[in-house]
């Protein structure tokens, strides 16, 4: 009897040991799908800076734009519906323009690429200047705002600057403000100014900076971070696709224009 | 053998992208509402008479869901939709006060999402350098693997001291089958110290024997 329980007990005893979790690392090779994935930012009164195609890799690589480029694009812009521009592969999936050109604020871009059987299309208009009428600082949580005169077609975004001798910016932008129906005016905000930049040494120096970009940019903005940090298990039920403003099968990206405004001091 | 249908209204789930500034937000702005519904067939058979009993029990179903500000509003599977979900448990007395059993369990894995590819891309506005981003195309588009596995248990009735006693040994998950409790993506640093993105899945409940003794009185 003596035997069979030093037995039990060793058998219970490995069974903890070993434990009841395994954690191993899987091969998902059949999940990879591949996308064309389309960059451009448009900056008014910048040159414009090319178009960058590329496509995604598959999990369990590390990623190399060598691997990931595209070179098979044949693709060109229309500005305003009238002037077209072919776009000419230049390294690492970046297509411009034979002759560098300006941005200006109010035009309309839109990209045409063919890819094989593959169709890509997108269309943006580049933001006016944004016209800030006011700028405070909520005391409450310690953010940034202002109110901006709406334009149509338009959204806004803010960042807090704090302008030391190395000037120190958010890292990114808080929220997107959209033009109601009745008003004239919108009201945008940054995200909170960090605890060590709010004592009075620091009172004059705190900025904030609008941009004006294209409404499409408010569907990305709140679907971008859809799932992206899946590192966490108990979270894994969240998460969806992304909105871009990009057009064709299997295609995802930007092609935005975004027009960042003057940078006001706020008290 | 029966069917099901329910609809389910007011669901609630996390917003995409939920940021909560504690000073002036509240926690019911992070959660969205939507709907759903679940059907299905389930089919049952039970052996309830001589020394030979036991059930087989196998479900067909369907569950999903549907949220205005989710998934581009489209339709999506839920996290626990289980195309197949089959069990066999079977009992045999072999003498009078022993006897075995047998468990085997089957169910399509659980859904949950992952990106079928990774990216880079510049933040917009912003400034700043390109960073890898995981392209997810949709909610819970992939499936954790089968889940399976078989029990054996061994039970012995006898009585001692005027005590009715039973021994029993159980052997949990016997071919120790790793079913998923979770997969997720990580960062694995290469040799070169490259980051690659990785599928890591945690697995729960290997084999386990465990073995007792329950006394009535």
């Amino acid at each position: 009897m003596m035997k069979f329980i030093i037995v039990l007990i060793s058998l219970v005893l490995i069974s903890l040991f070993c434990g009841c979790e395994s954690e191993e690392i899987v091969n998902v090779e059949l999940v990879y799908e591949e996308y064309t994935v389309v960059q451009a930012e448009l900056i008014p009164d910048k040159r414009f800076p090319g178009v960058r195609f590329t496509k995604t890799l598959p999990l369990g690589v590390p990623y190399n734009i060598k691997d990931a480029e595209i070179k098979n694009i044949t693709a060109y812009l229309r500005i305003n519906g009238i002037q077209v521009i072919p776009l000419i592969y230049t390294e690492d999936g970046l297509y411009k323009p034979k002759y560098y050109f300006y941005i200006d604020e109010g035009d309309t871009y839109e990209l045409f690429a063919e890819q094989g059987e593959k169709y890509i299309y997108s269309i943006t208009k580049i933001p006016l200047k944004p016209e800030v009428t006011s700028a405070n600082y909520d005391r409450n949580d310690y953010h940034l705002y202002a109110d901006v005169n709406i334009k149509q077609e338009e959204v806004y975004s803010a960042l807090w600057i704090v302008a030391v001798s190395n000037a120190i910016r958010a890292e990114d932008f808080f929220s997107v403000s959209s033009p109601g129906n009745q008003n004239f005016t919108v009201r945008v905000r940054t995200s909170p100014v960090p605890e060590e930049y709010l004592s009075g040494i620091y009172s004059g120096t705190r900025m904030i900076q609008v941009f004006a970009l294209d409404k499409s940019f408010k569907d990305y903005f709140y679907t971008r971070n859809s799932g992206q940090q899946l590192n966490d298990p108990l979270i894994q039920g969240t998460g969806g696709a992304v909105e871009w403003n990009v057009q064709g099968d299997k295609v995802i990206g930007l092609f935005i224009g975004v027009t960042p405004g003057d940078i006001i001091e706020v008290f | 053998m029966e069917g099901f249908y329910k609809k389910m209204q007011s669901l609630y789930e996390f917003r995409n992208s939920p940021q909560l500034n504690p000073l002036d937000d509240s926690i019911e702005d992070q959660f969205t509402q939507g709907q759903g519904e679940a059907y299905g067939v389930e089919l049952f058979l039970n052996k309830q008479k001589g020394d030979f009993t036991g059930w087989i029990g196998y479900t067909l179903s369907w569950s999903v869901r549907q949220f205005d500000e989710l998934n581009g509003g489209k339709v999506y599977n839920s996290r626990y939709d289980r195309r197949h979900d089959f069990s066999v448990v079977l009992a045999y007395s072999l003498l009078k006060d022993f006897n075995v059993g047998i468990t085997w369990v089957y169910a399509a894995g659980q859904r949950y999402t992952l990106p079928p590819g990774q990216f880079i891309f510049e933040p917009v506005g912003v400034g700043g350098s390109q960073e890898v981003q995981f392209n997810f195309t949709g909610i819970n588009t992939a499936q954790f693997p089968a889940y399976h596995k078989l029990d054996l248990n061994v039970n012995y009735s006898f009585r001692w001291f005027n005590s009715d006693f039973e021994a029993y040994i159980n052997l949990y998950n016997v071919y120790n089958r790793h079913n998923t409790f979770a997969q997720y993506v990580v960062l694995k640093e290469s040799a070169d110290g490259e980051q690659i993105p990785v599928v890591k899945q945690i697995a729960l409940f290997p084999f386990i024997p465990s073995a007792g003794i329950s006394i009535k009185f």
